[in-house]
């Protein structure tokens, strides 16, 4: 008997798994065809335990605790009947620890103060040592890399090779000779410090190019960053995470502002490295490890000197933002969300100058459909959090841009981005079904929507694009004069429907992509380029996943990667070489 | 406000419904039953203390549950964070021991698991995660999404080459 099972496809794995599961017919064979075996052994291999009977008295065991402690806290809290039974003092302390030792939910740890005394002193020993043996050792270590080769082997795309118009032909790319560059370091610097950048610049830069990553999971190749030159139409693979040298999945990535470097997350031997690369692949580096998988890196201040990264929140953990100063490696914790049940995340959407930053809290809804951010400005991210009491400034976000509210079953919503230079916000007004808690679909409303500019200091509101008749679902800023926004109405309005371009004085509006083009398409945080001429696209529908790049001034878009396994590629930004 | 007795029965409820998938789950990561049975009260503490749990659906709550547990076991052990199997062994002694199957066919059986089970250990950790969800309680990629914080797209695709590569152990043997 062969095998008649289709492949797994990721547009249908939830229902093939569920198909195979189901019980087995009258009189079907006990030995199941090969996908069976496969889930009931996967099955087996989750749930399996060796003693049902001492689980069982585990989880009684619990259960027992659970009620004791339930009882304990009713006692507690017999005179203030509109407490919750349970009260939360475990989390209440925990939350203003930044490392939370899981405590023994029944039982209250002793503190020690002569044992802590005596491990912090072992501790400062230990740290000692280990920085005398790594100063005798550090000047004979050679720049190599180890654990990693980065590859740059360039492979012409096989998809699509269009020039776009607007680009300019190659004169010559900018490599420099390898071994003028300076050592580099990959291995993890000291735990809880950062290493300083070497960021030896590109001696030219005539070569422009997209950075994306690709997922892989095969044996010997867990995911790559290829580069697509926009000139040459050339793919070349800078970097590769490869299982043999410890290097699993690669993370989150960014460019920076002048687009000669990405930095990038990679798991590497158990810990999350922070890798800066130069965008030709040379001068690969670690500047910093954590154990910790919820931190990302944020944002890159435009002269490149700081980078913030931000961690999200987690039970008792409250998200927060750490910056690490290039020049130097310091590193230092610099704002707090207030604490970790209401905060989900703190974004760096802009930067002041060099040094401050806007930060966008994202609360969470608590059944809220919209609305969910307040917006403060951290003047400095070399202070501190320490110092966040006076180093943070809220920013109010009211908008006079209401809109006229048709339906009474939705709601106005208002998200907003900050302007390049940091000067002003912009706001995108639109209207967005209440949920129906899946009583029935929501109804995609078709407007209204407009679009407002205010000063982020405060002053007049001026909205620049009204549109009573259409859904204007996200907008963000390409320069500070020029914005993107798309529209996506209900069928069968589509026509206006995809991603448009315009001016912040109202004029030059344009359509680039239109309805077919954008079903399903994702914007990622740097679909354009440095300069706001090109933009990149990341479209999905299940069956194939498509990047490509095209002109905010509208004409041909060039697809240069697609797969047949979405999710595959993440976009990451624009790059000079 | 809801009153003791009510929350009493709650936690009946909520106890009798996903304490054996949640200790099951924080057994692969714990060695230590000890350890397994704290983190358990811990988090089903911590529904306890989330004021809104009650309002979940159902399927709400046990997303939340299991991400609870994931979020306290990495807390624990991130410097160990690595699934807990048990013995081989001991898990074919008590899988194949179908009589309806014929020495050949358990003999298949047993080398197929031994090899998925050698194939699952050298997976990614993120990997071996989505699949652990996925078979322990039959978790929705949409709940799988929720709890590791990655798009439901991510998790299905990443599902999907997971099992596709996995399935080269099973593509022989069906005429036995």
């Amino acid at each position: 008997m062969t095998d008649h099972h289709e492949e797994f496809a990721a547009g249908t794995i939830e229902e093939q798994l569920d198909t195979l599961f189901q019980v087995d017919d009258t009189g079907a064979s006990s030995f199941p065809q090969s996908d069976k075996r496969l889930v009931q052994d996967l099955h087996a291999l989750s749930t399996y335990t060796p003693d049902r009977q001492a689980d069982q008295a585990s989880i009684d065991r619990v259960l027992q605790r659970l009620q004791q402690r339930h009882a304990a806290s009713a006692e507690q809290s017999a005179d203030a009947s509109n407490m919750l039974p349970i009260q939360p003092h475990i989390k209440k302390q925990n939350d203003q620890k930044r490392i939370i030792p899981m405590q023994r939910a029944s039982t209250p740890r002793v503190r020690r103060p002569w044992l802590e005394a005596l491990v912090a002193i072992l501790i400062i020993g230990l740290f000692i040592g280990l920085l005398v043996v790594f100063l005798n050792i550090y000047p004979h270590m050679t720049g190599s890399h180890p654990e990693i080769i980065p590859t740059a082997v360039p492979t012409h795309s096989a998809i699509q090779q269009q020039r776009t118009p607007t680009v300019t032909s190659p004169s010559k790319t900018a490599t420099p000779v390898s071994a003028q560059l300076p050592a580099t370091q990959t291995s993890c610097p000291t735990s809880g410090t950062a290493r300083a950048a070497i960021m030896t610049p590109l001696t030219a830069t005539s070569h422009r190019g997209i950075l994306y990553r690709e997922q892989s999971a095969t044996a010997t190749d867990t995911g790559q960053i290829k580069r697509y030159d926009v000139t040459t139409g050339i793919t070349t693979t800078i970097f590769t995470a490869n299982p043999s040298s410890g290097v699993l999945d690669i993370g989150p990535a960014l460019t920076s502002a002048e687009g000669q470097w990405v930095v990038f997350m990679a798991i590497q031997d158990g810990n999350y490295r922070l890798y800066l690369m130069r965008s030709d692949g040379q001068e690969l580096q670690t500047l910093y490890c954590t154990s910790d998988p919820s931190v990302g890196v944020a944002s890159w201040s435009p002269n490149q000197h700081y980078l913030i990264l931000q961690t999200t929140a987690k039970y008792h953990v409250a998200a927060h933002l750490t910056s690490i100063d290039l020049t130097n490696g310091n590193v230092r914790e610099i704002l707090e969300a207030p604490n970790a049940k209401d905060v989900s995340a703190l974004q760096v959407i802009g930067w002041v100058g060099n040094t401050g930053i806007y930060v966008r809290y994202a609360w969470n809804s608590g059944g809220v459909t919209c609305n969910n951010y307040s917006l403060a400005l951290l003047n400095d991210v070399s202070k501190d959090v320490s110092q966040q009491g006076s180093n943070l400034q809220s920013i109010p976000l009211t908008t006079d841009a209401q809109l006229q509210v048709p339906w009474k079953t939705d709601t106005h919503c208002h998200d907003f981005s900050v302007s390049p230079d940091g000067s002003q916000l912009l706001f995108d007004n639109y209207m967005t079904p209440v949920p129906t808690n899946g009583m029935q679909v929501p109804v995609i409303p078709t407007g209204p929507s407009n679009l407002s500019l205010r000063p982020i200091a405060g002053g007049d509101e001026q909205i620049f694009n009204d549109a009573p008749t259409h859904n204007i679902t996200s907008a963000g800023f390409i320069t500070n004069t020029m914005v993107w926004f798309v529209i996506q109405n209900p069928a069968p309005n589509t026509d206006k429907n995809g991603l448009w371009t315009m001016n912040t004085d109202g004029t030059n509006l344009v359509h680039i992509i239109t309805e077919q083009a954008a079903n399903n398409v994702s914007y990622v945080p740097q679909p354009f380029s440095q300069d706001g001429q090109e933009f990149t696209l990341d479209t999905d529908n299940k069956q194939q996943q498509t990047l490509a790049f095209g002109s905010t001034n509208g004409g041909t878009i060039t697809t240069f990667a697609t797969t047949q396994s979405p999710e595959m590629f993440v976009l990451i930004g624009w790059v000079q070489f | 406000m809801l009153d003791s007795i009510e929350y009493a029965q709650i936690i009946q409820k909520l106890y009798t419904l996903y304490a054996t998938d949640l200790f099951t789950y924080l057994r692969l990561y714990n060695t230590a039953r000890e350890d397994a049975e704290d983190l358990l009260l811990e988090v089903f503490v911590a529904a306890l203390e989330k004021k809104d749990f009650t309002i979940l659906s159902e399927q709400q709550q046990r997303a939340w549950l299991f991400r609870v547990a994931r979020n306290k076991t990495i807390d624990r052990y991130r410097h160990q964070a690595r699934w807990h199997y048990v013995a081989l062994d001991q898990v074919m002694e008590d899988l194949f021991e179908d009589d309806s199957l014929t020495p050949e066919q358990r003999a298949l059986r047993q080398e197929e698991f031994a090899q998925l089970r050698s194939t699952v250990q050298q997976l990614s950790d993120q990997q071996q995660e989505v699949l652990h969800l996925r078979f322990t309680n039959e978790l929705r990629c949409a709940d799988i999404a929720i709890i590791l914080g990655l798009r439901e797209s991510s998790v299905r695709a990443l599902l999907s080459r997971t099992l596709k590569h996995l399935r080269a152990i099973y593509k022989e043997g069906t005429n036995l």
